[in-house]
């Protein structure tokens, strides 16, 4: 009995994705690498941004506040197009470029179901894939534990140590181009990924 | 621990949040490429499929995350 036909995978967008990966760890190197060096070789000053007279952190930098909310809303947008394009080269010509639910053409057939994994290998790969993303949503969610408990402890004992507020709003105070920057990378990963189209054609949610 | 001494001890802070924030993205992004030249199911397609199985949920987080970026960034000044 043979196994069924698998798509074969275009070269160019192999080379596409080996050459992704490995800038992708080669930045994270140079970012490791930035950080342990500036941390030790040049360490942040004892106050690393303007306080009040409560020694509370200034709560507006350089960008107007609005800004951030209309960088946050704009970047979602804009992630959630990225997500799922309607035409154009990262669009149905090229499906397999697209992270997240392909959108069939309008009249094109109904895409076939992915052949179920046959070898000992595929159908460890699928396991290893659920295993990496239940470990990736374990991990998230320790993190955001410990920076809960981080924040209520810091606003339980009056501001001390400074909550994650305070340290978002100091890095904002000294940094406010990088802060919006930043702000801006996560609203548009989190709108790719939230504000998803259904089969429908409408976006957002259904409750 | 004084006040001035929490001060101090924010310059270790002003650098663990970004770097959480940051390794956190690059990690997610790393995962993502990994698992499509791999041909596995990506995050963001797991996410997308929780998305659409549980909306009011999705409601929750984005007004969650919009809740945090407000409570950030837009405190009226005293």
């Amino acid at each position: 009995m043979s196994s069924p036909p698998s798509t074969p995978r275009p070269a160019e967008a192999t080379l596409r994705l080996k050459w992704l990966i490995l800038a992708a760890a080669l930045f994270g190197l140079l970012t490791v690498g930035t950080l342990v060096v500036g941390f030790f070789v040049f360490p942040p000053p004892a106050t690393p941004c303007s306080v009040t007279v409560y020694n509370e952190p200034f709560s507006r930098g350089l960008v107007h506040p609005l800004i951030f909310i209309f960088v946050a809303i704009a970047a979602a947008v804009a992630g959630r197009l990225f997500n799922n394009p309607s035409s154009g080269p990262i669009g149905g010509r090229k499906p397999h470029l697209i992270v997240g639910s392909p959108k069939s053409e309008p009249g094109a057939a109904p895409p076939a179901k992915p052949p179920a994994p046959t070898s000992r290998l595929a159908q460890v790969a699928d396991v290893l894939s659920a295993v990496w993303v239940q470990f990736s949503i374990w991990l998230f969610l320790l993190i955001a534990v410990i920076g809960l408990v981080y924040e209520t402890w810091g606003v339980g004992h009056n501001n001390d140590p400074w909550p994650i507020t305070f340290l978002v709003r100091c890095i904002n105070n000294s940094a406010s181009i990088q802060t919006v920057i930043v702000t801006g990378i996560v609203s548009f990963v989190i709108g790719s990924w939230l504000l998803f189209r259904d089969d429908k054609g409408k976006s957002g949610g259904r409750g | 621990m004084t006040k001035v001494k929490a001060v101090a001890a924010a310059k270790y802070g002003v650098v663990i949040v970004p770097a959480v924030v940051w390794f956190m993205l690059f990690g997610v992004s790393l995962a993502d490429a990994v698992f499509t030249y791999q041909r596995w199911r990506p995050i963001g397609q797991h996410i997308v499929d929780w998305t659409r199985n549980y909306p009011i949920w999705l409601f929750l987080v984005a007004g969650l995350f919009g809740a945090m970026v407000g409570h950030f960034f837009t405190k009226p000044p005293p």
